[in-house]
């Protein structure tokens, strides 16, 4: 291991046993809030000349995965000095700075992910982590929460925040997605990632691909062998699967899904009464032939 | 000498509502079966089809329903699916009899059909419970899932989709094992086809004695 990834792995963990010596952050004392709490606060980037809005919610920052850090501990020690000076606009900050590949984070894993899919390939070193999550307000839904609706929502905001853009994106989303039964039912029960990334490993994955790569079988969730168990409902506890009987019970939380939501002892006992049923109906067919014979 | 009489039986209303109603019953218990068992192999219609054929054969057979609510209550028709409660217990006995023991000796029916009682007691109950409640219940569910913004959002922690499709699939399935009785039962008339005969052209055949 070389010096410099022991000395990243200690100031993680100094953060780390900081924060839960002392807790959570008190976003009131952090002073950068002073002025990023006012929701009208932009600046126009030097180097883009975009307007970039610099607001940051503290409300939403002490809900964040992030509560625990101070502003500094990701950005530069410099902002402490305001107005900020000009070169810091050209700041980097990248999350594998702390989330290199190891026993929690996949960061690395991610990253390569992430740059086989299409956003990548089209806006190449500009689609960075922060296109889509804002660590200022970001939180881990799907892994943690039990309330699936909550994490749909949560997780296809990131998606939204582009994509309910028609002039950004120059396409309709009702419009592609009409093939979708129930379409409105289909994106308040499912991710868009759920059916837009490509499974690959245990991770959420970050692999999305073009859109002709997307699923558009239905048999791929509305079976026994539903993705949704590898996307979606891949954080839930494997025993949740088993109770009552139901086969892919873990998707039973919000939901029925036609053609994965099966029951064993339902499977079971419906087949018997077929069987006794055919068999009555043959037995009775064999003694009424055999009787009008022998009559 | 035994001849054969016929009875008009089955009115042109009746038989087309039967007609239409078996074969939408068909197509949704053959989709229903490949909805509820979808997987990559489909194991009768793919699910994109199969989805499609069950809500249009849903809704037709729910119109004909409608149809024969209708016309069943003004044409008198309903008291037919009413068993008498007077020697009910004792009139199912000896029709049950009949299918169990008389049938394979030969012994005349105990409740030979007529217009007046085109029923024996044991398919008055049956089509009186199928007729009157199971068959709405599997179209009220289905109406359910057809258009799930009507249903309630949460029921004792569970979706009331959740709720609503678990009773259209029971309800679905027995409906399956009545229709195959209900077959069987048809084999039973005069003759094998005598009866499938009467449903279609609306004369049943008698056997009368000279």
């Amino acid at each position: 291991m070389t010096h410099k990834k022991t000395a990243r792995i200690l100031t993680v963990l100094l953060i780390v046993f900081f924060s839960i010596s002392f807790g959570q952050v008190d976003t009131d004392e952090i002073m950068c809030f002073d002025c990023h709490s006012d929701d009208t606060l932009t600046k126009v980037d030097s180097l883009t000349k975009r307007t970039v809005n610099l607001f940051v919610s503290p409300e939403k920052y002490k809900q964040s995965i992030h509560k625990n850090l101070t502003c500094t501990d990701c950005h530069s020690e410099e902002f402490e000095e305001a107005p900020h000076p000009e070169d810091l606009a050209k700041e980097e900050i990248s999350c594998l700075d702390c989330h290199e590949d190891g026993e929690v984070f996949k960061f690395e894993t991610i990253q390569a992910q992430v740059e086989k899919g299409i956003h990548f390939q089209k806006l190449g070193d500009d689609f960075t982590c922060f296109v889509c999550h804002d660590p200022h307000n970001f939180h881990i839904s799907a892994r943690f929460s039990d309330d699936i609706k909550s994490t749909v929502q949560y997780d296809n905001s990131f998606c939204m925040n582009c994509h309910k853009d028609e002039e950004k994106t120059g396409k309709h989303l009702n419009l592609i997605h009409e093939f979708l039964p129930h379409k409105e039912r289909h994106w308040n029960a499912v991710r868009c990632i759920d059916c837009h990334a490509q499974i690959e490993g245990e991770i959420v994955s970050h692999m999305i691909g073009a859109k002709e790569t997307a699923v558009r079988t239905c048999v791929e969730c509305h079976s026994q062998d539903s993705r949704l168990l590898q996307t979606l409902y891949a954080f839930k506890s494997k025993e949740e699967r088993k109770e009552k009987g139901f086969i892919n019970g873990v998707i039973l939380n919000d939901s029925y899904v036609i053609g994965a939501t099966r029951n064993y002892f339902f499977n079971v006992f419906s087949i018997i009464l077929l069987f006794l049923t055919i068999a009555g109906i043959s037995i009775h067919l064999f003694f009424r032939i055999k009787s009008k014979k022998e009559r | 000498m035994t001849t054969i009489h016929k009875e008009y039986m089955y009115p042109l209303w009746l038989r087309i509502w039967h007609i239409v109603n078996g074969i939408m019953f068909l197509f949704l218990i053959l989709t229903g079966i490949s909805l509820q068992y979808a997987g990559e192999n489909a194991i009768l219609v793919s699910y994109e089809n199969a989805i499609k054929i069950h809500n249009i054969c849903g809704v037709i057979l729910a119109l004909n329903y409608a149809f024969f609510v209708i016309v069943n209550f003004i044409s008198g028709n309903f008291r037919q699916y009413l068993p008498p409660i007077k020697g009910l217990i004792g009139n199912s006995i000896k029709q049950a009899r009949y299918y169990l023991w008389g049938m394979f000796n030969g012994e005349p029916k105990p409740f030979p059909t007529s217009k007046e009682m085109k029923f024996n007691p044991l398919q008055q109950i049956a089509y009186f419970k199928v007729m009157y409640f199971i068959l709405p219940l599997s179209i009220i569910s289905g109406l359910g899932l057809l258009l799930p913004e009507i249903l309630i959002d949460e029921f004792l922690g569970e979706s009331g989709l959740f709720y609503t499709a678990i009773v259209h699939t029971i309800v679905g399935f027995f409906l399956s094992l009545f229709m195959l009785g209900h077959i069987y039962l048809g084999t039973t008339g005069r003759t094998m086809s005598a009866n499938f005969k009467a449903i279609l052209t609306g004369y049943e055949e008698h056997e009368k004695e000279d």
